[in-house]
């Protein structure tokens, strides 16, 4: 008996141990960092750059997926008690969603002297743009009978059910065109829903993410995307390409914001403010946007030669600068009216 | 149970006892979100309200996603008990080596990823699919056929997915049903199809039942399938409750959505319980 219970009470330690371990978050490690950005492709942008900062400083980068920028705002504001992360890349809107929930902390440019070198439109006091990436339209050439210059090619009854895009996307940004071109803004919608209804008969899918909207181009289900995103398409594009990237007016870019999330202790933020300031020194930039298909945050950085031909002149003109707290306090509304107005046939 | 087999079993209990505390805890903290109020995108308020669940019962529109998740599950699980049923009586009534076969086809499925499974779905019944294709080639259509984006697409994509699900738990009644019980009958003078209605059917009711409320409860609570055969034209509700939680933040509303959700499946799998105890026949 006694020795039953002996084993028991062993058995017991073993079970709770275990669980413990599984249970237990990881000690803080100031030789490690965690990363989080988005799956896939994008880690390959941020890969040469880690690299070389962990050769540099002896401080692991571990990456971290978040399957959109809501998701990874989901993820922080869940952790908020017990953070796993350190560094995070998102989107303005969730960024300030974030900051508003006090979530991030503060940019120190004492810490991180490359702010210094960026416009002060691209950082805020809790986000700073790692570079800037060019919205518009992706289609195939083969499927689409005419030459897509402007947004309103997309109305074109020649495109009858030729055409995807998405609500969720940039948090409503292909809306927001829409009011835009038809003389409304983020500000005032209702001219968006009603364009979006006269884009009916040539809308044949709505899709949630970038990878969706490319995988719909390759089988031929859909020949436009509406709301195309250059980094995801930019490695198709070419001479000899069956596919056409183009960037109308209003142009967008949008800000891809690098934060530090707050809870992680000063060691750990000492750290994260490192590798925040390698990712804005030129030489990362041009590594990460020659990847990537985007425009560098920071001016001394040189913008991608491939870029060139793709996107108009450097600066990019006629870019619409969206008031994303409008967006943020309205997203549920739109999207209710898209579910009811849009997404039917 | 012995005093010395309790001890070497007890330790099992812990990690059994610690699923079960994280599954209620995460259960009570959604059922407490859905009752308190939504102050902003991702923030929650203090204090009790109804406000969620009125703002979820009370709008026609969030609604009809209710309506047609339980519809579409309705006829998908009924067009699935008749395939699925077909799939068990033929592995039922076939040789070992084809049982086998039929058994590896319908298991292999669980390799692949669900998501990938329903890709290769879009891929047959997309717009440049086989199906399609076929028609063309055949001349019985002049252009494709609108067979995803729409609620089609995802009653396909449902009914393929769950043919499994279905066709298990029916063979697994039928595996035991003794073979002189039809011997019998058919000494007596029973044709085939009476003694399929009069004995295999009644006795396969369990394998019916589990399948019918396994299969329900998964189509039900679909996200993928609809997410991506529907193309945005046919959300169901798990769609809807995961654009209110990762979309628009509003973690209460979405809160309030799963709570109701949660007692309708309870009601309805209660009720179909209740339903199959009193058809299957005793003894």
């Amino acid at each position: 008996m006694k020795t039953k219970f002996r084993n028991f009470l062993g058995c017991l330690a073993l079970s709770l141990a275990l669980i413990g371990l599984a249970a237990a978050p990881s000690a803080a490690d100031v030789t490690e960092l965690r990363l989080m950005t988005w799956g896939g492709h994008w880690q390959d942008i941020f890969r040469p750059v880690v690299v070389e900062f962990e050769n540099q400083t002896g401080i692991k980068v571990v990456f971290v997926v978040q399957s959109g920028s809501g998701d990874g705002l989901n993820k922080i504001t869940a952790q908020r008690g017990n953070p796993q992360v350190d560094v995070w890349t998102s989107i303005e809107s969730t960024v300030q969603a974030a900051t508003e929930a006090d979530l991030l902390a503060s940019l120190d440019p004492a810490k991180i002297p490359n702010l210094e070198a960026l416009p002060a439109a691209l950082k805020t006091e809790t986000g700073v743009a790692i570079w800037l990436s060019p919205r518009g339209i992706f289609y195939r050439k083969d499927l689409v009978p005419f030459e897509i210059t402007k947004w309103e090619d997309l109305w074109d009854s020649r495109l009858k059910g030729k055409v995807g895009t998405s609500f969720d996307l940039d948090r409503g940004n292909f809306l927001i065109m829409a009011a835009l071109i038809n003389g409304g803004s983020e500000k005032d919608i209702d001219p968006g829903f009603a364009k979006m209804q006269a884009l009916k008969p040539n809308l044949h899918a709505v899709y949630k993410t970038d990878p969706e909207s490319i995988k719909l181009l390759e089988t031929g289900e859909i020949s436009v995307a509406g709301w195309g995103i250059l980094p995801n398409v930019y490695a198709h594009l070419g001479p000899d390409s069956k596919y056409q990237f183009v960037m109308p007016a209003p142009r967008f870019l949008a800000t891809i914001p690098v934060s530090i999330v707050k809870g992680r202790g000063a060691d750990q933020q000492a750290a994260a403010e490192k590798l925040v300031n390698f990712m804005l020194e030129p030489s990362s930039q041009t590594v990460m946007t020659t990847i990537a298909g985007t425009l560098p945050s920071n001016p001394k950085a040189d913008a991608p030669e491939k870029l060139k031909s793709i996107i108009p002149a450097l600066p990019v003109p006629d870019v619409y600068s969206i008031d994303w707290s409008v967006v943020n306090s309205n997203f549920s509304t739109w999207q209710d009216r898209w579910g009811k107005e849009v997404q039917v046939r | 149970m012995k005093r010395g087999q309790f001890w070497a079993v007890a330790p099992l209990v812990t990690p059994a006892m610690a699923i079960l505390v994280l599954f209620f805890g995460t259960l009570s903290v959604m059922i407490t979100y859905s009752f308190l109020p939504s102050t902003g995108m991702g923030q929650i308020g203090e204090g009790f309200t109804l406000e969620n669940y009125q703002k979820f019962l009370g709008d026609a529109f969030y609604l009809s996603y209710v309506s047609r998740s339980l519809v579409l599950s309705l006829y998908c699980t009924a067009i699935t008990l008749v395939l699925g049923y077909l799939v068990a009586y033929v592995m039922y009534r076939a040789s070992p080596t084809a049982r086998l076969i039929i058994g590896l086809i319908l298991v292999v499925q669980f390799f692949t990823a669900y998501v990938i499974r329903t890709y290769a779905i879009m891929l047959i019944l997309g717009r440049n699919g086989a199906v399609n294709k076929l028609l063309l080639n055949l001349r019985l259509i002049d252009e494709p056929l609108q067979l995803i984006f729409n609620e089609l697409g995802v009653a396909i994509g449902m009914v393929l997915v769950s043919i499994p699900f279905m066709a298990f738990p029916i063979y697994s009644s039928l595996h035991v049903i003794p073979r002189n019980l039809e011997l019998a009958a058919h000494s007596l003078g029973a044709t085939p199809f009476n003694c399929f209605r009069t004995i295999i059917l009644p006795l396969s009711l369990p394998g019916i039942a589990a399948g019918i409320i396994i299969v329900y409860l998964f189509q039900i609570t679909a996200y993928i399938i609809p997410g991506l055969l529907g193309g945005g034209y046919f959300d169901m509700i798990a769609n809807l409750i995961y654009n209110k939680a990762m979309g628009a933040m509003d973690y209460p509303l979405s809160a309030a959505a799963s709570v109701t959700m949660l007692v309708i499946s309870c009601t309805i799998v209660f009720a179909a319980q209740k339903l199959f105890a009193r058809l299957s026949p005793r003894g």
